[in-house]
């Protein structure tokens, strides 16, 4: 019988049924005598289930997580595991995890260090590069060698030039940039005599930076596209002072005499 | 699983038992927390109201779940099944009281009154119907009384006494039906209980 007939039958007498209601019930009863025998028999029931609807004792319940205990001890896993990866605990509260997850970022996240220190490495080597190389002097410049000559600038050694200067007074600028990676410098030279500019470039064995009758030395480094991942890495300028006194075409107010 | 926590009281039957077999206290906790009072519930109505019996024979229930939880088959439903086991007992205890003392189901003529004189005091009609109802339960085959009480006192549907009997809908709703007919037509003496 559905539990809607049940509940039918238990609200009502036979008296106050529908039409619809009895022919639902017409498998089950036809007449009131019917229809109240059935309702005793549903409220016998309730009765029982009331009367029997009682919750074990306490005793059993402690038995039972004894028995539990003895059970799943055995196969109880390490104190170490237990610890780091206690099965009660939600997921993302099991230490292990945790653990897994703090070094799946730092590993993700190791790239970005990584380019930083790359960075920072190349610019010291070329820092170490130029220093080393500035023992050269102007006689070095007054050689046979072909040699690409910056007036008060970086004089810059080079075995396959293009470009010989002949006088020092007949240049007025130059700007190069090296290319340490690659050995090859490029740049301007401005003349002052013709005025004109020259663009230059060439393979760069040695260079050298000669602090000698500069009022200032300037070297312009540009790595260009040597990162694998084109990361501009900017330019380093290095700038050396030079006294006025030990300066021979800078006119010395001080110790003038007219 | 749930990342940050799971409630074992939003989990199924099946769920907490497959849980339970690895270990999970919890798991073993909450079904206890739902289980144990429908089942002991029913021990008590299919144990002739034996309290004692009823409390040993839910104990033996969940020992069983605890021991050997592979026994749950996990394609069936935990409810149907756990009380399969529970009619399992109940009629395992009537052959055993059959033997015992050679009478029907083991019944022992003296329970019920013991049990119920309490009552007497009170309303008579009422314990009077209620004792009559109980008897003629009793008088119910086996297989009728237990479809009945599973379908009108525990309130399982059709569909899962027919899975805890093993037994197709059809006959499931024969029995009932007879059950019913049988008694209201035992129970038809006690007029003055039907107005209340």
């Amino acid at each position: 019988m559905e539990q809607e007939l049940v509940t039918i039958v238990m609200s009502k007498s036979f008296v106050d049924l529908s039409e619809g209601e009895l022919q639902s019930l017409s498998e089950w009863c036809t007449t009131k005598e019917e229809f109240d025998q059935l309702k005793m028999v549903f409220q016998g029931a309730v009765n029982l289930r009331e009367s029997t609807n009682s919750e074990p004792r306490l005793e059993n319940k402690l038995a039972l997580d004894q028995l539990f205990q003895d059970t799943y001890g055995k196969r109880d896993r390490s104190g170490f595991l237990k610890m780091v990866y206690p099965e009660e605990k939600p997921l993302m509260m099991r230490p292990l995890i945790q653990v897994a997850a703090i070094g799946l970022i730092a590993l993700i996240s190791l790239p970005f260090f990584r380019t930083n220190d790359v960075h920072s490495t190349l610019q010291t080597a070329k820092v170490t590069t130029e220093n080393k190389k500035v023992d050269k002097t102007l006689s070095d410049l007054q050689s046979d060698k072909p040699v690409l000559v910056a007036k008060n600038e970086v004089p810059v050694k080079a075995n396959k030039s293009e470009v010989t200067i002949e006088s020092l007074s007949q240049l007025e600028d130059t700007r190069f940039i090296v290319n340490s990676d690659e050995n090859r410098a490029s740049g301007e030279v401005f003349y002052a005599e013709p005025a004109m500019t020259m663009s230059v470039e060439s393979d760069v064995q040695e260079m050298s930076v000669a602090p000698v009758s500069a009022a200032k030395i300037s070297v312009d480094t540009k790595d260009q596209n040597s990162h694998p991942d084109g990361i501009y890495q900017g330019v380093k300028t290095v700038q050396y002072a030079v006294p006025v006194s030990q300066q021979g075409n800078v006119l010395d107010l001080i110790t003038a005499s007219y | 699983m749930k990342l940050f926590g799971s409630k074992h009281s939003d989990l199924s039957d099946e769920l907490l038992m497959q849980k339970m077999s690895t270990g999970d206290k919890r798991a073993f906790d909450e079904l206890y927390n739902r289980y144990s009072g429908p089942l002991h519930a029913y021990f008590m109505r299919m144990l002739w109201k034996d309290r004692e019996k009823a409390e040993d024979f839910l104990q033996d229930l969940f020992a069983k779940l605890i021991q050997k939880p592979e026994y749950f088959d996990p394609s069936r439903s935990f409810k149907t099944w756990v009380y399969s086991v529970a009619n399992n007992m109940c009629k395992n205890e009537y052959k055993r009281q059959e033997v015992r003392k050679g009478t029907l189901n083991g019944l022992d003529n003296h329970y019920s009154l013991s049990d119920r004189s309490v009552n007497v005091m009170g309303e008579v009609q009422d314990a009077f119907f209620q004792e009559a109802f109980e008897r003629s339960l009793e008088e119910l085959d086996q297989k009728h009384r237990e479809a009945f009480i599973l379908r009108h006192v525990d309130g399982l549907s059709i569909k899962e006494i027919s899975e805890t009997l093993n037994a197709n809908e059809g006959t499931i709703k024969s029995r009932i039906f007879y059950a019913v007919k049988y008694l209201a037509e035992s129970l038809k003496e006690f007029d003055p209980v039907l107005n209340r």
